[in-house]
């Protein structure tokens, strides 16, 4: 069975290469309404085989959680057949959101509403302000006239918009994109270096590439949808800048300090901020090597001197490394929509100001995919590379009150000798859903009529 | 950081069931026994396991294992699906076996029949009720490599 890429969600396929996004998260009353509401967005989002750079603002997206195709009345059987994680909603002791830490899930959203109160979001992403507000104002004006409740995720009543900083940074200043997953959108024979589509589309199940729902109507119901995860992420931009700075230099003593920091900033993350992997450049940032995503750990990095095991890349994504016996389907992969929000800061003082990162994580099989990462950014305990201490976490991304985890970094130098660094907590969760973005078919099979629309001929 | 699995299921009770009932008992040392104990070897997070059967009325698989409830979900199905199939072929009320063998089924229904202990978590278990633990949170592997060092400064 073929994917019709005009039927997926163009979210699901592609990077969305606006400056501007905008993530309006509502709640459905009744049913009717909530039908009426997803049969009206219908001809506005964005498909996987539009032109993009020639579509007119705003680029669409809608996500659904299992409460949302609850309240748009799907079938109790059919929905028992779903992805039992969708179905439970996210559990912030497996996502590491610590009860009692700032990301403790009682206090997402600001406080403003509970989490399952959450339907549906939809995603516009916009050239400019105007376009943004234009965006906003047509969306309320829809969910107003079926009735929904938006959920203001602020306290101060603002939209949670996301927007880029330039050159595709993010706030700690690593540039981003740069990995994605190579997908294969058809059945013929996959190269080594790409990923079947049914690790990311639902409705394909097979015993090797399995998802949920895995057969039947409730199959036919979700083909060519995609599950995600929106996470809603703090990024403390002031702790990071002061802990590159003070134990930059403590680490690597040689350098001058201003180096030493970004050196520290490269062995958080596996790559330099300009995006250089570690292990083929070990030294120096190298803009013929910035955008590379050719390499491997094994042979050439095999003890972690060039990028430390606990390096964010070589946790979520470890490429050749040896994984214990427990990993029965390898790395799991996860396709990333991230933009930054909140102004830049460039100061080792913090200002107050909320800034971070909004990104959606799309995958096929939640547990496999997104839970089994959150465990790998938790405890690094998923390879025999890690058996010094398989406590360790993720050094940029763990949340360090995780019971039982140890918070050192442990930084190999080049004549064999590890420096050891106390990570601080670098970020915390502000929310998190997990959705179905539907196909077109889908969300014209959740609406029941899919021939009327505002936004007719705009694609 | 352990957990405890708790799987409690209730047994057929038909003649023919039951029959099959005792030809698992029967064999269990030499047919199911090698499967598990070379899974469970492998895996390295499994602190102790055993099958019960109470009053041939119910069958439990409980363990004692590092990580989540849901952790190693998919590596038991992988491994030790056969376990899996013959105990559900005998458990009243169970799908067939062709619609639990694939990841999320196979979870979740594993997931269904697994009871919470009483009382409250302290160590580990977290949300499943109390697990009393002699070793704090140390791990297998963690103790493994205790008792390897001192084996080793012993000789």
């Amino acid at each position: 069975m073929p994917v019709e890429l005009g039927n997926v969600q163009a979210i699901v396929t592609h990077v969305f290469r606006r400056p501007i996004g905008r993530h309006l998260i509502f709640r459905f009353e009744e049913r009717e309404g909530a039908r009426s509401f997803i049969r009206q967005l219908w001809s506005g989002i964005t498909t996987a085989d539009a032109r993009l750079e020639e579509s007119p603002d705003p680029l669409l997206a809608v996500g659904i959680t299992c409460n949302g195709l609850r309240a748009l009345g799907v079938d109790a059987a059919l929905l028992g057949k779903f992805d039992a994680i969708y179905k439970a909603g996210p559990d912030g002791q497996v996502l590491g959101d610590v009860a009692g830490s700032r990301g403790d899930p009682a206090t997402w959203w600001e406080g403003c509403f509970k989490t399952e109160d959450v339907h549906c979001i939809v995603h516009a992403y916009v050239r400019s302000d105007e376009a943004a507000e234009a965006a906003t104002l047509m969306i309320r004006d829809l969910s107003r006239e079926a009735r929904l409740t938006e959920l203001t995720p602020r306290q101060n009543g603002a939209v949670l918009e996301t927007h880029s900083l330039g050159g595709g940074k993010l706030h700690f200043g690593y540039t981003d994109g740069i990995s994605q997953p190579d997908i294969r959108w058809d059945d013929a024979p996959d190269a080594p270096a790409q990923l079947n589509f049914r690790r990311f589309l639902l409705g394909y199940s097979t015993p090797e590439h399995s998802s949920a729902p895995s057969e039947g109507a409730a199959a036919d119901l979700v083909r060519g949808s995609a599950y995600g995860m929106f996470r809603w992420i703090h990024q403390d931009v002031a702790t990071f800048n002061r802990f590159l700075a003070e134990e930059g230099p403590r680490l690597f003593r040689d350098l001058a300090p201003a180096d030493a920091g970004e050196l520290l900033a490269a062995k958080l993350l596996g790559r330099w901020r300009d995006g250089t992997p570690l292990v083929l450049s070990p030294d120096h940032p190298d803009p013929a090597l910035a955008a590379s995503n050719d390499f491997g750990y094994v042979p050439q990095d095999a003890d972690g001197r060039r990028c430390p095991f606990s390096s964010h890349i070589r946790v979520v994504n470890p490429r050749d490394t040896p994984l214990d016996p427990a990993v029965v389907d390898g790395v799991p992969r996860v396709l990333r929509r991230g933009m930054p929000y909140g102004p830049p800061l460039d100061s080792e003082a913090d200002d107050g100001a909320d800034r971070g990162l909004v990104g959606i994580f799309l995958c096929a099989d939640l547990r496999l995919q997104i839970y089994t990462l959150a465990r790998w950014i938790k405890r690094n305990s998923f390879s025999p590379v890690y058996n010094a201490n398989r406590r360790t976490q993720d050094a940029l991304v763990g949340n360090r009150a995780l019971p039982g985890a140890s918070t050192d970094f442990r930084v190999p130098g080049q004549d064999g000798t590890a420096g050891v660094v106390n990570l601080p907590d670098f970020m915390y969760t502000k929310g998190t859903a997990f959705l179905l973005y539907p196909s077109k078919a889908t969300l014209a099979e959740l609406s029941r009529s899919p021939d009327i629309g505002r936004f007719e001929g705009q694609r | 950081m352990a957990t405890a699995l708790n799987l409690t299921a209730p047994l057929k009770q038909d003649p023919e069931s039951q029959e099959r009932l005792q030809q698992v008992v029967n064999n269990f040392t030499d047919q199911i026994q090698p499967l598990v104990d070379a899974a469970l070897t492998e895996v390295e997070t499994v602190h102790y396991a055993r099958v019960v059967v109470v009053d041939n009325k119910y069958i439990q698989v409980l363990t004692e294992f590092d990580g989540e409830a849901d952790e190693y979900a998919e590596f038991f199905r992988q491994k030790t699906g056969q376990l899996f199939k013959l105990v559900f072929s005998l458990v009243e009320g169970a799908p067939p076996w062709e619609e639990l063998d694939n990841p999320n089924s196979f979870f979740e229904y594993v997931n269904s029949l697994n009871l919470h202990s009483l009382g409250t978590s302290t160590v580990g278990n977290e949300g499943r009720g109390y697990l009393f633990s002699a070793f704090g949170d140390a791990t297998v592997r963690e103790i493994k490599s205790c008792l390897r060092l001192q084996a080793g400064s012993q000789t």
